[in-house]
């Protein structure tokens, strides 16, 4: 049994401006196969866990999580309440 | 687009055309140039009845060739998983990970339908081999060449169609938005 493995991999590419040909193609897998993976329909291997942090310069936790990342708007909406309180 | 310049030419373009939409053939060949694979539920279902139809003739009539329509049922199946989750229509590109993994498991769920099947057919044929000894009613058990041929054209058949079905099973469904792939 494996556990559901949560990821963040859209808004990092779009936010890089990367189509899921163009992040296939840095590491080495179909474009359906990051389809899949951003969808959560599928678990990364390690290696190509590490492959897509590589890719965003970022460390695999930021990518990658047990739990749901919390949404965009959420989090900029609790960046600007710690911002109101501390300033 | 239709072909234009020599009239012929452009009647056959047009044969070709409605023939091909009205069998689904020009659909079959934009998913095979797109690379895209097929998700196979009741093919396969329907080989392995047409297999085990093959089976029942080559048990009734032992003389007949049904060992021959079972291959042919098996060839047929080889075929429908070229287009499958497990086929390799893109030919020399390489699998990746996902891709291998989901080969790798649809073959080994088919390798133990036919591994059950094979072990509880020889469990039977020796049982009907004792029946017979002990002059009890027996049943049919492979006695001659065709018998076996068909046997091993069954077992292949099951293979391949539960290999494909597994497969087919676990690959999850189409993107909604295939823009970019």
């Amino acid at each position: 049994m494996s556990a559901r493995i949560y990821n963040r991999i859209a808004v990092f590419r779009a936010e890089a401006r990367m189509s899921r040909k163009d992040l296939a193609e840095k590491v080495g897998v179909n474009p359906q196969t990051i389809g899949f993976l951003e969808r959560g329909d599928y678990n990364p291997s390690l290696e190509l866990a590490l492959r897509v942090a590589q890719v965003f310069k970022v460390p695999i936790e930021v990518l990658f999580s047990f739990k749901p990342f919390p949404s965009v708007a959420q989090t900029l909406l609790e960046q600007e309440n710690r911002n109101a309180l501390s300033g | 687009m239709p072909y234009q310049g020599d009239p012929i030419a452009e009647k056959l373009d047009k044969v070709a055309g409605i023939v091909g939409a009205a069998t689904g053939l020009t659909r079959l060949q934009r998913r095979f140039n797109s690379g895209r694979t097929v998700r196979f539920r009741f093919t396969p279902l329907v080989l392995l009845v047409l297999a085990s139809a093959g089976l029942w003739l080559q048990i009734a009539h032992p003389d007949s060739a049904a060992f021959l329509a079972i291959m042919t049922v098996w060839m047929i199946s080889g075929t429908v998983q070229a287009f499958s989750p497990i086929g390799n229509l893109r030919g020399a590109k390489q699998l990746d990970e996902r891709e291998t993994a989901l080969v790798r498991s649809g073959h080994s769920i088919g390798l133990l339908a036919a591994l059950g099947v094979a072990v509880l057919g020889c469990l039977a044929f020796g049982m009907a081999s004792i029946a017979e000894q002990v002059r009890l009613p027996s049943f049919w058990r492979p006695e001659v060449g065709t018998d076996w041929f068909a046997l091993a054209f069954f077992l292949l058949a099951i293979e391949a169609n539960v290999a494909t079905l597994a497969a087919s099973a676990k690959l999850p469904e189409d993107l909604e938005d295939e823009e970019d792939e």
